[in-house]
């Protein structure tokens, strides 16, 4: 199956996607099969799909709470290695460690509602109708998410 | 946190993210093999059932499990006795079996899979882990659940929980159970044998457990015939701010210094310029690889065993092999290959930057270029295609000692059709 617009879909979005994927799982292996899988049960419906990128993240969001993902679960193709471009600082790094960190140290739920609501910015509504859950407990996962991770980035539970 | 540090932070993680060249082609490749595999196990129940319907009918009566479709070796595994030292505790199998029939849904079992196998149920230094196997007439799907010692159904249903898309013929799974401890399993068909480095000729069968304090190669062989070979490796910790320098010293016993670091990428050596390095790549899940040092006979040995670190380094993933000339260092990456970490076609060069490295193959033929910027750069090589490399105005003899899938130059191979 060869789609023009599938293909551009992939090419133009696959980066931002990629990322988003990277703060549900964590590692960029996991990111990239949790992306490949999501990308290619889209593909499967692509035609009978309104909103793509609304689509996929509710796949991607589901897939994550349901499975738990490993590094080598999966079949994964990588013919080349991730390119950086830019150069993080030594601190820089050292936050975002304990970000993600602190981030796997979460129920996937938990983080997958976190993502949805403070990365990609979907209402409490839409991410209820995205998790197949009530707002109720997107509202309290939120909560308890962020009051979880101000513990954790406080250096409470750090690991030496 | 607030809510909007968390945004912050998001940003910040999210950064570090790229992704690789040409991802919509990389995703038809995976729908490709997807579909192969699916025609595979299609005309392959096509032929077990034009093969077993007769014997079937002759027989009277179904056999116990016929899995025609799957892979012969998987469905020999799920005939196989229950291993471990619970698979006697029928009262506990039964229970277990209940346990799990009632949490399909919640382990995301595929709808038509309606026939399970209990494979593993034991108790392994002070963990319970019980693995179990859901398969219809062409595939299957494995489950596995762990939690402490002598834990109860219900406690073992809301333990550790790891899923996989199929059952392999060789199932090799592993747990940290602790800062220092990753216990590792093995289940083959019944009647093969797994050999570990530290089995003795006493415990080689087709169950194998116990604690793997490093990486190592497991292999098993069936009816006379070596089927597989593949890495177990201890499980990711995580390391809070992990320092080059003092893992590489813990590895060494000699100082060393950061000879590189860009970005994720770091490269350790001695202050000497002259042997064993190690590369820390973060694409590769905060992995250390441990490498040989230039003309050094590969000695996994020493390569792996040596950390005593208080918080020992995460996956200690693969030895490469490390080339150097002055101030230019060629490394073999590694990839990750299905369960293995395989050597890939990408060599990372390091040297002065804003030159040009090329990877020669014997006639002089250019198999590939590229600059060195920022002092590194790669060249998609072949294992074993390219006898010099050349940086700038300095050329050198590259030799590879093997070609295809090595670890610690030991092969890696899957015989299981």
């Amino acid at each position: 199956m060869t789609d023009e617009g599938f293909r551009e879909f992939v090419e133009t979005r696959y980066g931002e996607l990629l990322r988003t994927a990277f703060l549900l799982t964590g590692t960029h292996h996991a990111a990239e099969d949790l992306l490949q899988s999501s990308l290619l049960r889209l593909m499967d419906r692509w035609h009978s799909v309104d909103e793509p990128k609304n689509y996929l993240y509710r796949i991607m969001a589901n897939q994550r709470v349901s499975v738990w993902r490993r590094l080598g679960a999966r079949e994964l193709l990588t013919d080349s290695l991730p390119v950086r471009t830019t150069p993080d600082t030594a601190d820089a790094v050292v936050q975002r460690d304990e970000l993600l960190s602190a981030l796997d140290r979460l129920p996937a739920r938990m983080r997958t509602v976190l993502v949805l609501r403070y990365w990609l910015d979907y209402s409490e509504a839409d991410t209820a109708a995205m998790l197949g859950c009530s707002v109720g407990s997107v509202k309290s996962q939120a909560s308890r998410g962020l009051a979880k991770l101000r513990t954790r980035l406080t250096g409470q539970e750090v690991l030496a | 946190m607030s809510i909007d540090e968390l945004r912050a932070g998001f940003s910040r993680v999210a950064a570090q993210t790229r992704p690789a060249a040409n991802p919509y082609g990389r995703l038809i490749s995976r729908r490709r093999t997807r579909s192969r595999l699916r025609v595979s196990a299609f005309a392959a129940a096509l032929l077990a059932a034009a093969v077993s319907t007769p014997l079937a009918l002759q027989a009277g009566t179904a056999p116990a499990p016929p899995a025609p479709g799957l892979n012969p070796w998987v469905k020999r595994l799920i005939e196989s006795p229950t291993r471990g030292g619970l698979a006697g505790d029928t009262a506990l199998m039964r229970e277990l079996e209940q346990a799990f029939a009632a949490n399909r849904e919640r382990h995301s079992v595929p709808s038509g899979m309606d026939r399970m196998k209990i494979l593993l149920a034991d108790d392994i230094l002070g963990y319970r882990h019980v693995v179990v196997a859901h398969y219809s007439e062409t595939s299957s799907f494995l489950v596995r659940r762990w939690a402490a010692g002598q834990a109860g159904v219900d406690e073992l249903m809301n333990g550790g929980s790891m899923y996989r898309p199929s059952v392999d013929p060789f199932i090799v799974e592993g747990e940290r159970v602790d800062q220092n401890t990753f216990v590792a399993f093995g289940l083959a068909p019944a009647g093969c044998v797994i050999n570990t480095p530290e089995s003795s000729p006493a415990d080689i069968r087709d169950y194998v457990a116990r604690a793997a304090a490093r990486m190592e190669v497991w292999r098993v062989s069936c009816d006379g015939r070596e089927m597989e070979a593949r890495t177990v490796v201890p499980g990711r910790m995580f390391i809070y701010k992990p320092d080059p320098a003092a893992v590489y010293r813990d590895i060494t016993g000699r100082d060393g210094a950061v000879r590189w670091d860009h970005n994720d990428t770091i490269v350790v050596g001695p202050l000497s310029g002259t042997g064993p390095a190690f590369l820390m790549l973060g694409d590769l899940d905060n992995g250390v690889l441990a490498l040989e040092p230039p003309g050094a006979t590969p000695s996994p040995s020493t390569a792996v065993d040596g950390p005593s670190v208080s918080a020992p380094p995460s996956d200690l993933i693969s030895t490469g092999n490390a080339y150097a000339d002055g101030d230019i260092v060629v490394i073999r990456l590694p990839q990750r290959e299905g369960g293995n970490v395989v050597l890939s076609n990408q060599l990372l060069v390091l040297g002065p930057a804003g030159t040009r490295a090329e990877a020669l193959d014997a006639d002089g033929k250019v198999l590939d270029t590229g600059g060195l910027d920022g002092g590194l750069g790669y060249l998609s090589v072949a294992v074993g295609a390219a006898t010099r490399i050349r940086v700038g105005p300095v050329s050198f003899d590259f030799h590879e000692p093997a070609a295809g899938p090595r670890i610690f130059e030991q092969p890696l191979f899957s015989n299981w059709g």
